[in-house]
């Protein structure tokens, strides 16, 4: 579903993304672990089409920067922003033309009423919470159905009631064959779900991990993560 | 397209809703005085105008047919020197002999236009080397930039929405000045020229600063984009000297370049000048294949940004997430304001604000701030930049006499004012440390814009006087122009503190700049009718000015009492 080739992204001269390779299979959770400034917002937002870079990206078998590969993603930001003069609903309404969707009402009014937004349906962009304003975003990139899914930080500022909504929805995401790609800190969080995790580190991949492998090894990512990071587990 | 539509109504409409639930009696308030006073100022102009073209201009029949007037006139010179005399002297307007120089103020107006297309095409490729992708918020780059919806499609939607603002405004201010065009002896589709070269220059300038940033980021030749500009201005210098070392006059040297007939024929910016230059010549017929030129050199780029494909988004992502981060930091409560740029040398940070206690300690923060970065405490940047502006217009104008006063004050006028619109209080309004002082909103708002006054004065003052020496103007003249200065840097500052206290800051970016040029022009609107009832009655220019520049800092004064209203409700 999502490869990612030789991909490599300078600012400057800081190398934030050196020909980084990777692929996520059709149906799987993959999660990008690596500490600050790893590269993982970077290769983020090149996967979402929002940079130039060196490589390539496909996903669904079309080029990341075409209208077909981006109507199969969706994309919740690490920092969410809102249009400020456009209601929670009009959010949605917005999306929805923008993708073309038909008959999503009966979505519009789940996620709504999943992620606790449907009585703040008529409050602007700016008048949400951060948290409210995350919800809304992760909203934005379900109501899409898409293919592939990519998730910065999504639990960052979201209420415990979210956060088990949320990780309610990865596994309902997973079940229904979508693909899903969640940046995070919080290794915890995804412990049960993922697949796939990559480890990045210092604008490298340093290893591609396996959730089978790593049961057979009778190590935990967490363990993994560490030694590989700072070359040694954590107690 | 549904989207975009979608976005722009339903944008649109949550603006006007949040205006209207912030501030429904205000702006229902500002509506009615809007008509209200636009309908007695329209009537009054229009009287102000008749007056004027009856008392000062020639006639219709002597302009239009001079062969026959020539002989009217020259049987009617043998006998009537006397009142020849009599009839020269009343044509003296502003020291400025309307009869004689009618020709020369079209001609002026014409080059005038062609400077404003220059400079506005100059800026727009100057720009679209650096900032041609600013238009973007962080919204768009989350919602748009990530659909499936074309990349040239968001471009095309965000300078729509751009140029929509321009033509309005472009409309609004001619309206608002139609007044002051026909005072000077223009007509209706000389002023309706004038908007057109106005919006159509608007809507250029957007169009180039973009096809500049595509075409330059594309084909990597940013680097010589800027060079051939300073190479452009170098040409125009040379020339310039060389026809002002053939004329020896600083007007005719002006007109000699920025009035040539050949301009009308340079593709783009001799196109849309020549929209004006045409009508002001009454050749109506050349003004319209002008216009339609120009019309279709703006579908020709539109069609050009749609269907060049470049890679923009990183660009427009770049600006959207410094700006949105700017916001973020200013909005937490320990925000730390990183400057791009150092601040200048000149800032003394070992000066501390000594002076004031309550209210009146913005009084001297306003004169502490400006002292701070001045030389020695006295010489700002700003001081400075006037004193060589006003100087060396002053200078090459005292060679043109007949023209110079008007010139000299109504440019001093226009840049304070222009550059008076800024918010003397933005930063304690924006971090409520306004509020912090137990004292009232108005004595507070008062002694801030008092202190932003005197400022202005103390930046203001070397300038004109040594303009004043320059041109021999006449002391009583010159002090009107202060009072008028000062008058206008209150109304200024005033217009910015409403309009900061009234605005909402996230309102949709159209509704923002349209409502700002309404309270910008509205409160100056009864200062036209006095103008003009004043000076019908008086026919005296300086008791005109200083009922109007009195009626301009009452008018301020007011604002400032509506401003601290409304802070006081916050």
């Amino acid at each position: 579903m999502l490869e990612v080739k030789d991909v490599s992204k300078k600012y400057g001269k800081l190398m934030a993304n050196n020909h980084l390779s990777f692929t996520l299979e059709d149906g799987m959770v993959g999660i990008l672990l690596g500490p600050n400034g790893a590269g993982k917002s970077t290769i983020f937002k090149s996967i979402a089409g929002l940079l130039r870079y060196e490589g390539e990206i496909t996903i669904a078998g079309y080029v990341n920067k075409t209208s077909e590969a981006r109507a199969a993603l969706g994309f919740v930001p690490e920092i969410p922003a809102m249009y400020p003069n456009l209601t929670v609903e009009e959010h949605l309404d917005f999306i929805a033309r923008a993708y073309r969707l038909k008959d999503y009402e009966e979505r519009k009014e789940a996620l709504l009423r999943r992620f606790e937004l449907d009585d703040k349906r008529r409050k602007f962009g700016d008048e949400l919470s951060k948290g409210m304003q995350q919800k809304l975003s992760i909203c934005c990139a379900l109501l899409t159905d898409p293919k592939l899914i990519i998730l910065d930080e999504p639990l960052v500022g979201l209420d415990p009631h979210a956060i088990k909504e949320l990780k309610k929805t990865f596994e309902e995401l997973k079940a229904q064959g979508t693909t899903v790609l969640i940046s995070t800190h919080m290794i915890e969080s995804v412990d049960m779900i993922w697949d796939k995790a990559f480890i990045l580190y210092r604008g490298e991949l340093l290893a591609t991990l396996t959730k089978s492998d790593l049961d057979r090894e009778g190590v935990s990512l967490e363990d993994k993560f560490f030694e590989l990071t700072e070359g040694g587990s954590e107690e | 397209m549904r989207a975009y539509l979608y976005l722009f109504f339903h944008t649109f409409i949550g603006s006007i809703l949040k205006l209207f639930r912030k501030s429904f009696i205000w702006i229902l308030v500002m509506m009615v005085a809007m008509w209200v006073v636009m309908g007695v100022t329209f009537g009054c102009i229009g009287g102000l105008a008749g007056y004027a073209i009856n008392k000062y201009m020639p006639s219709q029949a002597e302009e239009n047919d001079p062969g026959e007037g020539e002989e009217e006139g020259n049987e009617g010179e043998e006998g009537e020197e006397g009142e020849d005399e009599k009839e020269e002297k009343e044509h003296t307007l502003f020291g400025f002999n309307v009869k004689t120089e009618r020709d020369q103020i079209s001609r002026m107006a014409a080059g005038i236009g062609t400077c404003f297309v220059l400079l506005v095409i100059g800026i727009a490729i100057y720009s679209g080397t650096k900032e041609g992708m600013k238009m973007f918020s962080m919204a768009d780059i989350h919602h748009m930039f990530t659909s499936p919806l074309k990349p040239q499609s968001n471009l095309l939607y965000k300078m729509l929405g751009t140029i929509w603002t321009m033509v309005f405004i472009g409309f609004y201010i001619g309206i608002c000045w139609t007044g002051g065009f026909m005072a000077a002896g223009f007509g209706i589709l000389d002023i309706l020229a004038a908007v057109l070269v106005y919006a159509v220059g608007g809507i250029l300038e957007q169009l180039v600063m973009l096809v500049t940033y595509l075409v330059s980021s594309s084909f990597m030749v940013k680097k010589y984009v800027r060079p051939a500009l300073v190479g452009i201005l170098i040409v125009l210098a040379g020339l310039a000297f060389m026809v002002y070392k053939s004329t020896g006059d600083a007007a005719t040297t002006f007109m000699t370049i920025f009035d040539h007939p050949v301009i009308n024929f340079i593709p783009v910016i001799g196109w849309t000048r020549a929209i004006l230059a045409c009508t002001l010549k009454h050749q109506y017929l050349m003004a319209g294949v002008f216009l339609l030129l120009s019309v279709v050199t703006i579908v020709g780029l539109i069609i050009l940004i749609y269907r060049f494909k470049a890679d923009f988004y990183e660009d427009a992502f770049d600006y959207a997430e410094k700006l949105f981060k700017q916001v973020k930091a200013a909005e937490e409560p320990k925000a730390v304001v990183t400057r791009e740029k150092n601040r200048s040398k000149l800032h003394n940070r070992n000066k501390t604000l000594k002076h004031g206690q309550g209210a009146n300690v913005f009084f001297f923060k306003a004169l502490y701030l400006r002292g701070r970065s001045a030389l020695f405490g006295i010489f700002s940047l700003k001081m400075l930049t006037l004193l060589v502006v006003i100087g060396t217009a002053a200078y090459f104008m005292a060679s043109h006499n007949t023209l110079a006063l008007l010139a000299y004050i109504v440019g001093t006028v226009v840049v304070e004012t222009v550059a008076g619109f800024a918010n003397p209080l933005a930063m304690d309004m924006d971090r409520h440390i306004i509020h912090l002082c137990p004292e009232s909103e108005f004595s507070k708002l008062l002694y801030s814009l008092l202190g932003n006054t005197l400022s202005t004065l103390i930046d203001v003052l070397p300038g004109m006087i040594l303009g004043a020496i320059l041109i021999k103007a006449n002391v009583w003249m010159i002090l009107c122009a202060l009072l008028i200065t000062i008058g206008m840097s209150v109304y200024a500052s005033a217009t910015a503190v409403l309009m900061d206290s009234l605005i909402p800051e996230n309102m949709m970016e159209q509704i923002k700049s349209t409502l700002s040029v309404v309270l910008k022009m509205l409160p100056i609107m009864p200062v036209i009718v006095t103008i003009t009832v004043v000076f019908i009655a008086s026919e005296n220019v300086i008791l005109t000015a200083i009922v109007a520049s009195i009626e301009i800092i009452v008018i301020g004064i007011l604002l400032v009492l509506l401003a601290s209203y409304r802070l006081g409700r916050k």
